[in-house]
């Protein structure tokens, strides 16, 4: 990797870190919806919005934080039959408070093994029905 | 434009009309999300691609309509409109369909594979790629477009072609023949044509050629180029130009042309060069009055002194009744009155034709279009013009047509030279200019026959030609180089002549020039 390669990832990443809490922000924003109107549709629109994340973060070389994003789409895929929608909320709102500690500590300690063992736990321990 | 007989040349000629090759390769980013259109952007652009980006399928369809793209690399998953339904837009759009288009996708999602696969994706990469494999990828896909692009450009050609293309199997017959194969040889369709052999599309005599002159070098050389007498379907005959290059196999590639209308055109123009030739022998006519009043002049003069003799005669010894002479004296008188008079128009004749007004002219451009107008008359006759115009001071006062006279005189001197020389010997004729002194000198020289010196000191003489027998059928007049000389003279110059036998002759014009740079003339 040549200086040019690695200033620009450096570029994209802190624009990764930029950016994310914004759509961070807007899934919050989509799950109280969902929460308010039980409309399956912002389920999608959070896949797809979260699909995205999932891309982003393997393009900046954070493959930890894709896999999760990775495991929560797959869990989000699972969800299409439900009916607890509360507790549902619940665990999408901890996913992205989880992600969002996650972020700032990678952004400001470059790594964060506790956020990483609460959001596997998190991930792990969730059991839809 | 020449019969296109190199078939290497030819795939040449198509691989030139391949965009792709030379520019650089110019691709659509499809991709919503900044940031991995942001990488994805920055790694092939230092590849040396062409990249823009279009946000979402609707975009990469705007962007596609205003600008061309060699390929498409589009994600699945997008706002407004996803990959694959713009995949499927492009596949429907005439303009489009053929632009490749790799999609990205998730490798656990089958789904999306088939799909793109249904829809005509040239390839697609799993995220998350390496983008050392997503090169790779456009490599290959840019390959492959290139040599089916190269193929139907080439298959185009072919059929586009205006020369008629045929291949032939080793027995002679065609396999495959394009449009204007079919057409040249007055048939309707190519089913009609394939099948037949070659021997059915030419004369008797001209497959007896064939088979005993033309296929031994064909067979030894791989190659020949030729003209043939060919026969339409409804049995008319033609002029046709043909290349033969064999192939593998004992399969060759013929490639023929009409060229009647060019042989006939040729002919053509043989007929008005010679008709040119005779106008400059017409333009003669001018001299002829000059010459004639001078041929008549002088047994008139004879007359005269004879009849004033005859007259001083009978006065002496008087015996002679003179009222019986009177009326034979007066008709006498009347006959030379007569000829006097005609003389005297003839001579007048020549003057008004001669008078024409000096002007400045070239005679760089006269020399120049004075060749170029008997260029390849002269040409056909293994006759090469060289020109060396080196002098500066190139004008001078005089008149156009008749300077224009005088080149056209000594370059057809020139050439008959060859042609009195045997029978149509190669040869040269330079014409030179120079300038020495206030001088413009023109030469024109030849290889030719030579001038012996008996007859050199009467070339310049009335009438006098050595063209009795001329081969070319029309006989010498004798007045070219009067002519020359009475021209040349009114514009103050003068004209010599240097030759020998069988090596050569030089004519040249010295005649004084316009200066045109200079302050005073010269
Ligand atoms: N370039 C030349 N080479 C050899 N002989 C020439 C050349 N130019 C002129 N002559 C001789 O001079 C003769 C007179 O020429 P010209 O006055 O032009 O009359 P014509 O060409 O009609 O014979 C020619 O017949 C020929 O014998
Ligand atoms: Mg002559």
């Amino acid at each position: 990797m040549d200086k040019d390669e690695l200033e620009f990832l450096k570029e994209l990443r802190d624009e990764f870190y930029q950016d994310t809490p914004e759509q961070l922000d807007s899934c919050e924003e989509i799950i109280l919806t969902f929460k308010t109107t039980g409309d399956k549709s912002n389920i999608d629109k959070l896949k797809r919005t979260i699909h995205s994340l999932k891309g982003s973060a393997q393009a900046v070389d954070l493959a930890n934080m894709a896999s999760f994003f990775h495991k929560f789409e797959t869990i989000l895929a699972a969800s299409s039959g439900c009916t607890n929608i509360s507790n549902l909320v619940n665990f999408l709102l901890l996913f992205v408070e989880g992600i969002r500690n996650y972020l700032s500590s990678l952004r400001t300690a470059g790594d964060c093994t506790s956020c990483e063992t609460n959001l596997t736990t998190l991930l792990n321990i969730n059991k839809i029905e | 434009m020449p019969l296109n007989t190199d078939l290497d040349t030819l795939a040449q000629q198509t691989k030139n009309r391949l965009l792709d090759i030379n520019t650089q390769v110019k691709i659509l980013i499809v991709e919503d999300t900044a940031i991995q259109a942001k990488k994805l952007k920055f790694y092939l652009e230092k590849l040396g691609y062409q990249i823009v980006w279009s946000e979402n399928g609707k975009l990469a369809l705007e962007e596609l309509d205003k600008n061309s793209f060699h390929l498409v690399i589009t994600d699945v998953q997008m706002p407004e409109m996803n990959g694959l339904e713009m995949l499927e837009s492009i596949r429907s759009n005439s303009k489009l369909k053929n632009t490749p288009v790799i999609v990205i996708t998730t490798l656990d999602n089958d789904d999306v594979c088939e799909q793109s696969i249904t829809l005509g994706a040239d390839d697609f990469i799993a995220k998350p790629f390496q983008h050392r494999e997503i090169n790779l990828r456009i490599q290959n896909i840019l390959e492959r477009k290139r040599s089916e692009e190269f193929t139907r450009i080439q298959l185009n050609a072919i059929e586009s072609s205006m020369d008629g293309m045929a291949i032939l199997n080793q027995n002679g017959q065609y396999i495959y023949v394009n449009e204007a194969q079919v057409k040249v040889f007055g048939y309707v369709g190519s089913e009609e044509f394939v099948g037949n052999y070659w021997e059915s599309l030419y004369e008797e005599n001209e497959i007896k050629k064939l088979n005993e002159e033309i296929w031994p070098i064909f067979k030894k050389e791989g190659k020949w180029l030729g003209e043939i007498m060919a026969k339409r379907k409804d049995g008319t005959k033609y002029e046709q130009e043909i290349s033969l290059t064999m192939i593998d196999n004992g399969k060759f590639v013929s490639i023929c042309r009409d060229i009647s209308e060019r042989k006939r055109m040729e002919r053509e123009k043989e007929i008005l060069q010679k008709k040119l030739y005779l106008t400059s022998r017409l333009a003669s006519i001018g001299g002829l009055a000059a010459g004639v009043s001078q041929e008549i002049s002088v047994p008139l003069n004879e007359l005269i002194s004879n009849v004033s003799n005859l007259k001083m005669m009978f006065k002496e010894n008087t015996p002679i009744e003179q009222s019986k002479m009177q009326p034979f004296f007066s008709h006498l008188g009347n006959t030379i009155t007569t000829i006097t008079k005609i003389v005297n128009g003839l001579r007048d004749y020549s003057k008004v034709s001669h008078q024409h007004e000096q002007v400045d002219l070239d005679i760089h451009q006269i020399i120049k279009s004075t060749i170029e107008l008997i260029g390849s008359s002269v040409q056909q006759k293994n006759i090469q013009i060289e020109i060396n115009l080196n002098a500066t001071n190139y004008h001078a006062g005089g008149d156009t047509a008749k300077f224009g006279q005088v080149i056209l005189n000594m370059l057809f001197n020139a050439k008959e030279s060859f042609e009195q020389a045997g029978n149509k010997k190669k040869g040269t004729i330079k014409v030179n200019t120079k300038n020495v002194d206030n001088l413009l000198i023109i030469e024109i020289i030849d290889d030719g026959l030579g001038i012996p010196d008996d007859i050199k000191p009467k070339i310049f003489d009335n009438f006098f030609t050595t063209k009795t027998n001329s081969t070319n059928g029309s006989n010498g007049t004798g007045l070219g180089l009067t002519i020359c000389k009475t021209i040349v003279d009114e514009m103050k110059g003068t004209i010599e002549v240097n030759s020998i036998v069988n090596v050569g002759t030089t004519f040249t014009i010295k005649i004084p020039f316009i200066c045109k740079n200079c302050l005073t003339a010269p």
